[in-house]
């Protein structure tokens, strides 16, 4: 059965790049320009797994929706994006958000598909 | 004799080393222009109070004659002082241009100045004299006008006269002059009145001229405290200004560098259908690129975070384990792209350290993503924790192409990059800040960085953290 996939990005040119990859590789993929938003298509689309920046219009809103997805009970996978500064410069501390794992960006696309195979797989 | 070099406006002058207290927001012509006009003054307050203490108090033997000759000569030397100096008053780039001549007419004023005490001591009884309290008046003027070395050398000049005065009079090689009235009587006797007066009037003198001086370089001291103040709290403004604007920026050329990365990725990846080899090939080249600068710009950030001066309030306690374990797994993914098994080894026992977080993740993560980027495909990368005395040591060892000798020493300075010279890493991507990053952080902790490696078989880089116990 076909996955689906939630990507949350403020950058159009990332949502955009995923998306390319994703459904070339077989994925179904919804998207969310920002927190609130992403909360409400993860509501209505129900994904198998959520890849969320950390960063969006330059607040920590990853952390935020981490934590919102897990209060509105979704249990999939939740990959972070992020740059490298960004976790050093705000200390956020992503192993309290039980995130499935960190992409850092630019995403390397073998590396993103064989991770979120594996672990739908296993699912 | 060193001067002011600043323009009137520069408040911040005011405690830079080696200056005078008094005039630092005055250039040196118009400094001098002061002095010229205080010094008219005082020639003329000479024969005023030798007439006084002549006919009012009635003081005997006052050579009023010599005193006025006194005067006349500091005033005819102040007059050439004058012509010297007025061309200057105002005018900061001339009194710059000539600052020589400026400085010399000073000196040689100076000089004249303690002369003529020493003339003038000699003319109201010499040691006998109260007057001679005034030459420590002259000392604080001078401390106060001249910078500490020139005041150190007219106060040795000072003391020589003074002393030559003294010794010179007792030896009879000076003619001595006590002035009736003007020193105190010899013997046991009663105290002449006049010379009650004389003590009354120098030491009244005395007592208001350095309570002006001093409340003068309280409210200098005051002031200056104020505007250190002041400076203080607008450079933490602007330092704070600067990180946000600077990880702003920093966080704005990353986005569309990512941005502009993926997609090439997707080029390079096949997902808008093949390309041919020359397409593959600038595609690769251009993702080289981007990861050049996106590394640069890492560093820079991490750079900035360190010279922010505030790093004391971001230290705690930190859990060693979890931080290894959540950097590990974060380099876990870079790790797989070339093959290396990246683990973690943690001594039985490790002691929490303390530190800013942040920073110890980033030395860290810098540490592997060296290992993995000079260690061929298919690596072994090891992080590993250890008690060491005081400190916990870090280290993480490779077997990658290891490091030569001679090139170990240069590694932690600012842009070296020894592997470069490595034909089989020779275009890994990097500022060559990297491993001084980690040294600074290092050293912000208190503990060292080192290194230990061999040619071909790998490298072991390390530092240590103070334990927080």
């Amino acid at each position: 059965m076909e996955k689906t996939i939630l990507t949350i990005d403020d950058d159009p040119d990332v949502r955009a790049a995923l998306r390319v990859v994703l459904e070339a590789e077989g994925f179904s993929v919804g998207e969310a320009a920002n927190g609130e938003e992403g909360l409400k298509v993860a509501e209505r689309i129900r994904p198998d797994a959520v890849i969320v920046d950390l960063m969006m219009e330059n607040v920590d809103s990853g952390s935020w929706l981490a934590q919102k997805l897990k209060e509105i009970g979704f249990r999939g996978p939740v990959y972070m994006l992020s740059s490298a500064g960004d976790t050093v410069r705000y200390n956020i501390d992503t192993r309290d958000l039980g995130l499935a794992g960190i992409f850092q960006k630019p995403i390397d696309p073998t590396t993103l598909v064989a991770t979120l195979k594996a672990k739908l797989r296993d699912a | 004799m060193a001067e002011e070099h600043n323009a009137p406006e520069n408040k911040q002058a005011l405690f830079e080393d080696d200056q005078p207290l008094f005039g630092r927001g005055m250039h040196l012509g118009d400094r001098l222009y002061t002095f010229i006009q205080v010094r008219f003054l005082v020639a003329v307050a000479m024969v005023i109070a030798a007439v006084f203490a002549e006919y009012v108090v009635d003081i005997r033997g006052l050579d009023v004659r010599a005193f006025t000759l006194l005067a006349a000569v500091l005033f005819l030397c102040n007059c050439v002082a004058y012509v010297i100096a007025r061309p200057y008053r105002g005018d900061y780039e001339r009194a710059n241009a000539r600052r020589d001549l400026l400085i010399l007419v000073i000196d040689i004023s100076i000089a004249i100045d303690f002369l003529c005490l020493t003339v003038a001591l000699w003319l109201v009884g010499g040691s006998q004299s109260p007057f001679q309290a005034f030459f420590i008046f002259n000392v604080i003027i001078a401390s106060v006008l001249l910078s500490p070395r020139a005041t150190f050398a007219y106060v040795f000049f000072g003391y020589a006269l003074f002393a030559m005065l003294v010794v010179g009079t007792w030896r009879g090689c000076i003619p001595a002059h006590y002035p009736e009235g003007a020193v105190p009587r010899p013997g046991d006797g009663p105290l002449d009145g006049r010379y009650i007066i004389t003590v009354l009037v120098v030491q009244g003198l005395l007592f208001a001229l350095i309570a002006l001086l001093m409340t003068y370089l309280m409210r200098l001291l005051r002031d200056g405290a104020r505007q250190l103040r002041e400076s203080n709290r607008e450079l933490d403004r602007l330092s704070r200004q600067r990180r946000d604007f600077l990880h702003l920026a920093l966080h704005n050329l990353r986005s569309p560098i990512g941005a502009v990365s993926m997609l090439l990725s997707n080029l390079g990846g096949g997902y808008a259908g093949p390309l041919n080899d020359q397409q593959a090939a600038w595609t690769d080249r251009a993702q080289h690129r981007l990861r050049e600068l996106t590394a640069f710009l890492h560093d820079l950030e991490s750079l900035a975070l360190l010279e922010s001066g505030d790093l004391e309030s971001y230290m705690q306690d930190v859990n060693l384990p979890e931080l290894l374990g959540a950097v590990v797994e974060e380099n876990q993914d870079l790790a797989r792209q070339h093959r290396h098994a990246l683990t973690l080894e943690l001594a039985d026992g490790l002691r929490p350290v303390r530190g800013v977080p942040r920073l110890i993740r980033e030395a860290v993560a810098n540490f592997i993503t060296n290992a993995v980027k000079y260690t061929l495909d298919g690596g072994r990368i090891t992080v590993r924790a250890m008690n060491r005395g005081r400190f916990v040591r870090v280290e993480v060892e490779d077997n990658g192409v290891g490091i030569p000798p001679e090139a170990q020493t240069r590694l932690f300075q600012e842009f070296v990059r020894v592997h470069k010279t490595h034909a089989a890493v020779a275009k890994v991507p990097g500022s060559g800040l990297g491993l001084v990053i980690v040294r600074r952080i290092a050293e912000a902790h208190g503990g060292r960085i080192n290194v230990r490696s061999h040619v071909d078989r790998g490298s072991i880089f390390g530092f240590e953290v103070p334990a927080a116990d």
